[in-house]
């Protein structure tokens, strides 16, 4: 009893005499990390624990403070002399890591200033390593990374602004578009190195040309399908991605001029029964394919057409095959998604200068010619890639296609979009009893609610 | 046991340094958890003050600029320790801000000169370009895109810098920023309020526990099923000492007896929980005002949070504090667990704790609990039928659980069957392989179009079923999870249960078999009895564990259709993950965590398996 | 001694012994399939295993994949899976050496002595189990922030034995609870201290319990991923698990190589299970019947 009146008291008077001096800043509120990030095919998962990611930098950003806190701090650079080395992380493969290897070697040993060392880091948690680690000033220099994460980043101190730092000539030798993709909020993050997109592969023995009408194309492969063999469009038609060139093509946006989704319109509503005609009527969509599925069964000659990626020409084998821009639709042009690989400056990092450097030239024509002929990389180096084009077909498809396809999205909020995306456009095109015009009403709720459940940029 | 509430002998001087000792930290804790929070609040609002003051001063000068007005812009600027101002140039062709021309018009103050000029510039330029953007959006510009500040010297000064667009009409022109020395006053002395609330919860405490004291009604006096009838006999002791009994005096004083008798057994002890009360209404005022970010809120309320928790543990934490005076030894065996339990398991989940009163950074107390636990008129809430849905799963999990793997290891347990090892071994590893692998390679099984599960269904010649994707029922999907969670966990009861199924002796059996019962009757008097005080543990764990099965809802449904399948943890990480909501993700851990507690307290309640153990 | 089954009346009947194998059979098949499958893609050339086929075995025979698993070098060529491999021997031993030290004595403890908190302390360790993990990796991080322990194989061993720690006490505790106390009696009559009596006496007694303690806490360790790929910073000091997703890509999955990693790390655990088996049935009777 006595004792407790003593530590109430204590306590108060321990309280009332406090006193110091408090600093101006906003309290660094420990931000917890939630479990590893999942693409849409395979996520990681763990025994004891999920995995922890994402975290906000607690600090506002002081970046343009005064001399107290010196902005864009080049130290920790070497003087003339000595070596800096440099942190890159990547999460390349095969023949995409060997280019990248040889690119990496070559700028090492070309001079004594900047040594980069590079690290493969698994492609599926990248996102939560990055995100965990640059904040708290662990992590790497730079890193390689599509560019649809760019607008999170930014929002959590991870990307360093490159505005100012890159000459405007020297951004003129990449495509334009490319370029814009690495722009948030009117300023650069990052040097473009490679673009994606869908295009159109076709096995040649099945059909000698390529169609340039989806009409013409269905009517070909119609008689070429076994039933539950082979089929004649092979794709995975329900992901938000792979449906996307549809949707443009139809005339709709994602996001509207106001940064709303804007899944329940005429434009998205034709796309989806577009495609459910393909399906349910034509005939020529098969349901349930997943991306292994389009592997095999392309290899095993029992698809006629697969619409797939840059990353799909090292999987395939001992098929026949040619690649075209994906074929018109009702006259419309369809525009896939357009993701640009690019390389980032971290903020965090102590030696920017040095960074930049390595960034500069990995973005480089030389790295460019390297990165195509041996990684089979589109590049985004306009002259390179054209130089590629005239050799390699291939590369001449992914060019033309390149004109044809709109910049994904890079807002914090399109991260909210894929899931309800997904279900929405996998339900309206494969399943009886669902009307498309009843999904696209559900996702676009369940869109803007979520982000106006997710947390704000601040 | 010795119950502590048995009145004591006189404290032997050491006991009364041990408390002593054990009280000066718990003042020095909660001390130093009111006096941080004071000061963080106290920086909080005081920033909040000069963000506002400056914040009107950036923005009058941008209006003076934009107007050219140029007295105007003089008298602005007194004081100031720099002003610069950019005019921004658009936009290149890439969607770069661009500058036209850059002013460092007015610098007032040596040290505020940046270092080096051109960065100095282009960060002008790349924040103008951002605040552009929040112009062009219409959207407010965000607190801390607006202000910075950084610190001077060891003087409590400070530099404070804001910024604010140039905007003429609806054209943007530009950027000023003002930077201005701060001095930070001394943090502010706790209100009234603070004081009378903890004078009321000091009154109060005094006056719980100057309740008439009744004998403490231990657990080996009294079992505790009969507690009922201890509230009977208590009745009637108190209205035996009592002429008249019927009096209402005494019939108050009866109930208050009952009531308090009832509480010290759960308390266990008469100090505790005449804090513990007082603490608690202090809790309740405090949440009254407190809780939408007040500062005299925010330090009454975490601070006797700090003094609940304290308050609970003190006379427990006086006893472990003596109990290492007298015996060292036996606190070496358990020191090094217990050390890396608490820094690297408890100390965390308090912090993930603490994490669920905020939001953004911002302390706003149960505004995320409200979200999940109350629907509004915009949002509606899943937290019940997800938690529905989630004890769904863990019953039927562990039931299928036990009862696979008690059959099995019955079957198992037979004296003369060959392979009987190797039968072990194979049926053990889907335990042994990691579950993030098999959880996927059941998910292909279940494709609808070319998985093996419907593969098997069309040699039967039944209807392949849309197990998983596109236009799933909630029972396929449900189904898949379950069986793939089934599969693997039934090794783990298999085992504990083959385990415990040794140890029954033989001679039980043959009891058994002269007195003629069947292989039924034996199993339900003889194995079940004998094979709970093992199972119980392992229930409770595969509870516990199936409760917090992200793994396979995660990577074999995904929550599909509809996030119907979702689970709590699956729910939290959805918050944390997707929406970036870190306050409201620990708010959902907060209430697994509770809910599981709740489980546990009931399960030990009825079986008493934990007291087996402990005997 | 231990029981066995009711049915010794039973055990020479024809009908009893082939419906009992014949269910075992049965479920061992069902269990075992899904392995099969992975094995089988591991077991073809490419990626050709990962196809919808219910059969088993793989059309072709290779051990590619798991050659390419192997010989993995990063761009210094150095051996990947060699050093990889090391880390998660090194941690996974040490974690299981320093998860039976902590386990053993503080539930021989709280089997054996009485003192303040021990029934505090036992439902502590029970609790926190309850906790979801998924909110722990950030405060856990700082804290190793803080401790410097970050990138250091010490950190992931610490981490590894404490998450191990509780299930590994409370199975231990109740089987210390159920060796006889006139053992220790008479030792300490004859003058062996508590400490003796617990290294010499205690513990070799209870093989069956501890052998299941190493065999979590090396579970535990051996195949977890997020943490060790989170705290590491190179490539050569991941832990084998991380191995099996650097085979899933942006938009593929290479199966062959994802089976044939999964397949290495899942041998050695396995094997641990087989050599513990006895122990394995004997040690998990948590709280025991006594006598």
């Amino acid at each position: 009893m006595r004792k407790s009146i003593v530590i109430m008291c204590s306590a108060l008077a321990f309280v009332a005499c406090g006193k110091s001096e408090p600093k101006p800043g906003a309290p660094d509120a420990a931000t917890p990390a939630p479990a590893a990030d999942a693409a849409p095919p395979t996520p990681a998962g763990d025994v004891a624990a999920p995995a922890a990611d994402a975290a906000k930098t607690p600090a506002p950003d002081a970046g343009a403070a005064p001399a107290a806190d010196a902005a864009a701090a080049p130290a920790g650079d070497a003087s003339a002399g000595e070596t800096t080395e440099v942190v890159l992380w990547h999460s390349y493969r095969a023949g995409e890591l060997e280019a990248f290897d040889k690119v990496v070697d070559t700028f090492n040993n070309s001079q004594k200033r900047v040594r980069i060392r590079s690290q493969a880091i698994p492609y599926d948690p990248f996102v939560d390593k990055v995100t965990i680690t640059v904040p708290r000033g662990q992590g790497p220099d730079l890193f390689v990374f599509a560019h649809n994460m760019i607008g999170n980043w930014v929002e959590k101190g991870v990307l360093e602004p490159l505005s100012g730092k890159v000459d405007g000539e020297y951004l003129k030798q990449f495509l334009p578009e490319s370029v814009k993709a690495l722009v948030y909020r009117k300023n650069l993050y990052g040097l473009p190195l490679a673009m994606k997109s869908l295009v159109m592969f076709y096995n040649k023995k099945l059909l000698p040309e390529a169609p340039t009408t989806m009409e013409e194309l269905v009517e070909k492969v119609k008689p070429l399908q076994k039933p539950d063999e082979r089929y004649g469009i092979v794709y995975q038609a329900g992901g938000l991605y792979f449906h996307a060139m549809w949707i443009h093509a139809f005339g709709g946006v994602i996001f509207d001029d106001n940064h709303v989704p804007a899944f329940d319109s005429p434009g998205h509503l034709a796309a989806l029964e577009y495609v459910r005609g393909l399906h349910m009527k034509e005939k020529v969509l098969p349901k349930g394919i997943s991306g292994f599925m389009v592997t095999s069964l392309f290899n095993e000659g029992n698809a006629a057409v697969v619409f797939n990626g840059p990353w799909f020409r090292a999987e395939i084998e001992n098929v026949d095959y040619g690649m075209a821009t994906i074929p018109t639709v009702q006259g419309k042009t369809p525009k896939p998604m357009l993701g640009i690989e690019a390389v980032f400056v971290t903020k965090t990092s102590t030696k920017k200068e040095a960074a930049l450097e390595a960034a500069l030239y990995l973005a480089g024509a030389d790295s460019a010619r390297v990165r195509m002929n041996l990684g089979k990389q589109p590049v985004c180096q306009a002259a390179v890639l054209a130089e590629g084009a005239a050799a390699d077909p291939a590369m001449k498809v992914f060019m033309d296609q390149a004109q044809n396809a709109v910049l994904m999205d890079s807002s914090p909020e399109m991260q909210l979009l894929w899931t309800p995306g997904d279900t929405a456009i996998s339900a309206g095109i494969f399943v009886e009893d669902r009307k498309p015009a009843d999904e696209l009403k559900r996702a676009q709720a369940k869109m803007v609610g979520d982000i106006g459940k997710a947390e704000k940029p601040q | 046991m010795v119950p502590e509430s048995t009145p004591r002998p006189s404290r032997r001087p050491y006991e009364r340094i041990a408390d002593a000792v054990t009280t000066a930290l718990l003042v020095v804790a909660i001390g130093g958890a009111a006096v941080g929070l004071t000061r963080w609040d106290d920086a909080r609002g005081f920033r909040r003050l000069v963000e506002t003051r400056v914040g009107e001063r950036v923005d009058a000068l941008a209006k003076a600029v934009a107007n050219g007005a140029p007295e105007a812009v003089n008298t602005l600027t007194d004081g100031l320790a720099s002003v610069h101002v950019v005019t921004a140039g658009g936009t290149d062709d890439f969607g770069i801000s661009v500058g036209s021309k850059v002013a460092v018009d007015k610098v007032l103050d040596a040290i505020a000169k940046p270092a080096d000029a051109a960065a100095f510039a282009q960060d002008l330029l790349n924040r103008s370009a951002e605040l552009d953007d929040y112009h062009a959006k219409k959207q407010p510009i965000p607190a801390d895109r607006r202000f910075a500040a950084a610190e001077l010297g060891d003087d409590g000064q400070a530099l404070f810098a804001a910024f604010a667009p140039v905007v003429k009409g609806s054209e943007y022109l530009g950027l000023v920023r003002i930077s201005e020395r701060v001095t930070t006053p001394p943090p502010s002395v706790p209100g009234t309020m603070v004081w009378l609330g903890l004078l009321l919860a000091v009154v109060f405490g005094l006056g719980v526990s100057f309740l008439p004291k009744r004998a403490p009604v231990s657990d080996e006096i009294v079992p505790k099923r009969t507690t009922s009838k201890v509230k009977q006999s208590l009745g009637k002791a108190i209205s035996r000492g009592q002429p008249g009994s019927a009096r209402p005096s005494a019939l108050i004083n009866a109930t208050l007896g009952r009531w308090a008798a009832g509480l010290q057994k759960a308390f266990g002890n008469p100090e505790r929980l005449g804090f513990a009360a007082a603490a608690g209404l202090a809790l309740l005022i405090a949440l009254g005002p407190g809780l939408a970010g007040s500062s005299t809120g925010l330090w009454l309320w975490s601070s006797l949070v700090a003094a609940l928790c304290g308050f609970a543990a003190g006379p427990g934490m006086a006893s472990v504090a003596r109990g290492v005076r007298e015996q060292p030894g036996t606190y070496l065996y358990v020191f090094p667990a217990m050390i890396g339990m608490i820094v690297l398991v408890f100390i965390p989940f308090v912090m993930g704790v603490a994490l669920a009163f905020f939001s953004n950074g911002e302390f706003t107390g149960l505004s995320n609990f409200t979200e999940i636990l109350a629907p509004s008129a915009t949002a509606h809430t899943t937290f019940y039928s997800t938690t529905g849905f989630t004890i769904l799963w863990t019953l039927s999990n562990v039931v299928l659980h036990v009862v696979i793997g008690v059959s099995l290891a019955l079957v198992l347990n037979r004296k003369h069957l060959t392979f009987k090892g190797l039968y072990r071994v194979l049926l053990v590893v889907p335990w042994a392989v990691p579950n993030y692998i098999t959880a996927l390679i059941w998910k292909s099984m279940f494709n609808p179009q070319f998985g093996a599960v419907n593969g098997l269904l069309d040699v039967f010649g039944i209807e392949p079923v849309n197990w998983l994707g596109a236009g799933s029922s909630f029972a396929s999907n449900y189904i898949a999870a379950l069986t793939t969670n089934t599969w693997l966990g039934f090794p783990f009861m298999m085992v504990v249960t083959l385990g415990a199924l040794q140890s029954i002796p033989t001679d039980l059996y043959e009891a058994a078999d002269i007195d003629g019962a069947t292989r039924w009757q034996k199993f339900r008097k003889v194995t079940l009895p004998l094979l709970k005080p093992a199972l119980v543990p392992a229930i409770i764990l595969g509870v516990i564990w199936t409760f917090n099965m992200f793994n396979v809802i995660y990577l074999v449904s995904g929550g599909a259709p509809e996030n119907e399948t979702n689970i709590l943890v699956t729910e939290a990480y959805y918050a944390f993950k997707v929406l970036n909501r870190f306050g409201l993700a620990a708010a959902y851990s907060l209430l697994i965590f509770v809910i599981l507690l709740l489980y546990g307290w009931m399960q030990n309640r009825i079986t008493r398996a934990t007291e087996g153990a402990f005997e | 001694m231990s029981g066995e089954s009711e049915s010794t009346s039973q055990k020479g009947t024809l009908w009893g012994t082939i419906a009992t194998h014949g269910t075992l059979i049965m479920v061992t098949l069902v269990t075992l399939y899904p392995l099969f499958i992975v094995l089988r893609i591991a077991l073809s050339p490419g990626n050709s295993g990962a196809s919808a086929s219910l059969n088993p075995f793989p059309k072709e025979w290779s051990l590619d994949n798991f050659y390419a698993v192997v010989s993995a070098t990063n761009a210094r060529g150095d051996w990947l899976f060699g050093r990889q491999l090391l880390n998660s021997v090194v941690i996974s031993v040490a974690t299981t050496i320093l998860g039976i030290f902590l386990a053993t004595t503080a539930a021989y403890a709280f089997s054996r002595f009485r003192f303040a908190g021990r029934k505090a302390g036992l439902m502590a360790f029970l609790v926190s189990q309850m906790f979801p993990g998924v909110l722990m990796m950030v405060p856990l991080y700082l804290i190793l922030q803080s401790l410097g322990l970050l990138n250091a194989s010490l950190g992931l061993i610490i981490v590894y034995a404490t998450t191990a720690i509780p299930f590994s006490v409370w199975m231990l505790k109740g089987y210390f609870d159920t060796i006889p106390k006139d053992l220790e009696e008479s030792a300490i009559m004859d003058g062996a201290s508590q400490f003796t009596i617990f290294w010499r006496i205690i513990l070799p007694l209870s093989m069956p319990a501890v052998a299941v303690t190493a065999l979590f806490s090396f579970m535990t360790a051996w195949n977890e991923f997020v943490l060790a790929f989170t705290l590491m910073e190179e490539p050569t000091s991941f832990t084998l698990p991380v191995t099996i997703y650097a085979y899933v890509g942006e938009q593929s999955v290479e199966w062959g190589k994802f089976a044939a990693a999964s397949i290495i790390v899942s041998v050695p655990v396995m094997a641990l299970f087989f050599a513990l088996q006895k122990n394995l049935v004997g040690g998990l009777t948590a709280g025991g019947v006594k006598g």
